[in-house]
């Protein structure tokens, strides 16, 4: 090839960065290791109470609540997202043969997400939350991933530009639309109004603002957890088999088929719920279609293997890799299925989800990381990895502990599903008490903890042979390549082809930037919709002024990662819970507190239940009312004030947001909740209970009491 | 105005099938391109990671890897 011959005839010598890389590197195992540990604790916490009520300290800061969203921020951002940037640097700069544009501009990167997730683990401990799933971060936090990631992409378009390999191989794709998507993503799931430095209410509100979080949430899976490590496996699984993908072709029609699908299939997270039936049967029908792009590029991915299957006998990372892989293939098969509405039926809110999940992130995301990790570190130390024997264990514990996790809370989640649904002869629930159903998964909560703490102790292996393997060799900061600039001017022969497009790093970010596009508009759609389609209910009222401090107590306390707030249109539910949520309900609900796992039961109908008294008892100690409890105990709630100087700020964001309290109401509200929480506190006292007006009980009391009762026929 | 056209649903049952139609034609217009794709270059850039491709230049102490 002429054009081939006069490149190698003025090379140029530059070198790749690999300073950068070992950051990330270290960053990824660090926060691995906090990320899984508090989710070991966690776990713990769902059980301990059942055994030993005296564990829990009744400590604001760490209850699950709190330390939930903690984990998931953790694992995902924290650990997932620093081997992300791990791989993209190190491959990217290989792929491309080219150094990154802007060493600042790397690390800043570095350091600013790393700031981001301190700021994380800071915040959410503190009961800083929007509450939203995998978007708990405040707005100040918001705005700094957003500049954060604009850094990013930037660096990653300028190398891409400034490249010296003419064709972008397959793995730079998944990292653009990896990009693009999560910025689309973060922007509309963000759109929040701040009323002070650390808190804000969401511009969408009830059904909208859960179609847009669920289309986030989804598309947080689907493009941070997938579609990057998808690229990272184009990439390191050939290389450490040493042989090129199965089949190229095959590979361009899962990147494409896969970014088009994904984006759709977000509301089959809202299966059952006020979301309209068309918008669900939508993300069914697109959900159950992704089978077929997950399972290509999984496919792909383990034919690479064809003829090499010796070597996975003998090699950990192969190993690793692989089962990386058939997790991957059995996480989205079983996506899918749990998007048919019959399956969802049972498998929602149930523990089942969590094991779903954690197929994926233990086997996917993790056991590739570590796959990658083993590969990495003892080629950027010029050393062997110091202990083949230590890694083949580290692979076989995490492997028992994914299946110890994994398969109790599939036993857990099918027999809490079939419990809430069953019942008796004379038609009456076999197990109307909530906590019965709770209580009789307490054997496999203790299973899934041992689980998850062999995998951990895995973790821990590694990090101990990757710095045996550290200290045994020497590390290049800069490695040395040599290649020839891109020619200026290429002409492609066969014209307009798929190939053009694997050239041109601009034109391949607009394409792919529209493919997501149409998906995400055809979903957003709805929210314009839904304004028009939700049948206002003449008697839903904005909540009142201590109803919406206490609102945003729960929200803080994060009770929505154990009580839903949804109650589904079957027979069990409506006999358990009462009627059914309509979407004309969650007008003023910003945000919305659906939730997406009941380790308690729904509470969206709980308002005139119980009376004051119980809620007060309830929340100092669970167990005094309801036996066994696993709830944590709450008892600051009694003993810390609401911030009044707070509600002309929280009422007046409202009146911004267009909910319908009177003219300048944001300045009097104060005069109103002092009347509304002087009954709560004179009921209390009846039952020998004294509390201050201005305690944040007294606030959380009077938005349980409210919940769900606007549609109920007042005698 | 896209808001006012939106508000009119009473043709929402078709919604599902057109976007169906539109990824089914999407799909067939990938394959058809993808299959038409020649082979020597698929081959090329199938090893691009390999560095093993017409254009790769070994490193300094010719590893294949950097």
């Amino acid at each position: 090839m002429s054009e081939n011959v006069t490149q190698t005839q003025n090379l140029e010598t530059f070198y790749y960065d690999n300073r950068i890389v070992r950051a990330f590197g270290w960053a990824t195992i660090l926060w691995g290791l906090v990320g899984m540990l508090v989710g070991l604790i966690i776990a713990f916490q769902l059980y301990v109470p059942a055994y030993f009520p005296s564990l829990d300290l009744g400590i604001e800061y760490i209850t699950f609540s709190r330390l939930r969203p903690l984990h998931t921020n953790a694992v995902i951002f924290a650990f997932v997202g620093n081997c992300i940037f791990m791989g993209v640097y190190h491959s990217l700069q290989r792929l491309t043969k080219a150094r990154m544009y802007n060493d600042f501009m790397s690390w800043f990167h570095f350091w600013g997400w790393q700031s981001i997730i301190v700021a994380a683990a800071i915040t959410l401990p503190l009961g800083i939350t929007q509450s939203k799933e995998y978007a708990e971060l405040e707005w100040p936090i918001d705005l700094a991933i957003a500049v954060v990631w604009v850094v990013f992409g930037i660096n990653l378009l300028m190398t891409l530009i400034k490249r010296r390999e003419r064709h972008m191989y397959v793995a730079i794709w998944f990292y653009i639309a990896s990009w693009i998507t999560v910025t689309v993503l973060h922007v509309f799931n963000s759109l929040e109004l701040p009323y002070d430095w650390f808190h804000s209410y969401p511009v969408y509100a009830g059904v909208q603002d859960a179609l847009v979080q669920w289309w986030y949430g989804h598309n947080a899976v689907a493009f941070f957890l997938t579609t990057p490590y998808l690229g990272l496996m184009y990439y390191y699984l050939p290389k450490a088999a040493d042989r090129p993908v199965y089949s190229y072709k095959l590979s361009i029609i899962h990147f494409w088929s896969l970014i088009f699908l994904y984006i759709w299939a977000g509301p089959h997270h809202l299966l059952y719920s006020s979301l309209p039936d068309w918008a669900q049967s939508l993300g069914t029908v697109f959900s159950v279609m992704l089978i077929a792009p997950s399972w290509g590029g999984m496919l792909n991915g383990l034919l690479t293997l064809r003829g090499a299957w010796d070597k996975v006998r003998e090699d950990p990372i192969l190993k690793f890799m692989v089962v990386a892989i058939t997790a991957y293939g059995m996480a989205t098969f079983e996506g899918p299925m749990l998007s048919i509405k019959s399956i969802n039926a049972l498998s929602h809110f149930t523990d089942w989800t969590i094991s779903h999940v954690h197929v994926g992130a233990l086997g996917w995301n993790g056991f590739l990381t570590f796959g990658i990790l083993y590969w990495l570190i003892p080629k950027l130390y010029k050393t062997d990895l110091w202990s083949k024997k230590l890694a083949n264990a580290h692979f076989w514990i995490g492997f028992m502990g994914i299946i110890l996790y994994a398969a109790p809370l599939y036993w857990a989640g099918v027999t809490q599903g079939l419990m809430w649904k069953q019942f008796t002869a004379d038609g009456m629930l076999q197990y109307p008490n909530f906590l019965e159903t709770v209580l009789q998964l307490v054997p496999m909560y203790v299973m899934r903890s041992l689980g998850g703490a062999l995998y951990l102790f895995g973790v821990v292996l590694m990090g101990v042979n990757i710095y045996k393997t550290v200290k045994s060799g020497s590390f290049e900061a800069n490695t040395e390549a040599k290649a020839a600039p891109l020619a200026a001017e290429y002409k492609s022969k066969s014209g307009l082809k798929h190939r053009w497009l694997e050239r041109k790093p601009v034109p391949m970010f607009i394409a792919t930037f529209v493919v997501i596009f149409v998906g995400g508009a055809f979903e957003i759609v709805p929210m314009y919709l839904i304004e028009s389609n939700v049948p206002t209910i003449t008697n839903v009222k904005p909540y009142t002024p201590l109803e919406l401090h206490g609102r945003d107590i729960y929200v803080s306390e994060g009770c929505y990662t154990c009580h839903s707030q949804l109650v589904r249109p079957f027979r069990s539910e409506v006999e358990r819970y009462g009627e059914y949520s309509k979407a004309g309900e969650f007008i003023y609900d910003r945000p919305f507190q659906w939730g997406s796992k009941r380790t308690g039961p729904d509470l969206h109908r709980v308002g005139g239940k119980y009376p004051h008294s119980w809620h007060y008892y309830h929340m100092i100690e669970p167990s005094k009312m309801s036996p066994g409890s696993l709830m944590p105990r709450y008892p600051w709630l009694a003993e810390k004030s609401i911030d009044l100087d707070m509600t002309d700020n929280k009422i007046g964001a409202m009146i911004a947001l267009g909910v319908p309290y009177p003219k300048d109401y944001d300045k009097i509200a104060n005069e109103d909740l002092m009347k509304q929480a002087q009954q709560i506190v004179d009921e209390l006292k009846q039952s020998n209970i004294n509390i201050d007006k201005d305690k944040q009980l007294v606030a959380l009391i009077a938005y349980l009491q409210r919940l769900g009762t606007d549609i109920k026929v007042k005698e | 105005m896209f808001k006012h056209l939106l508000d009119n649903v009473q043709y929402i049952h078709l919604f599902p099938i057109f976007t169906l139609i539109l990824f089914v034609a999407f799909f067939v217009g990938l394959t058809w391109i993808v299959v038409k794709l020649d082979k020597k270059y698929i081959n090329e850039v199938a090893n691009l990671p390999l560095e093993k491709s017409e254009y790769a230049v070994l490193t300094n102490n010719g590893e294949q890897n950097g």
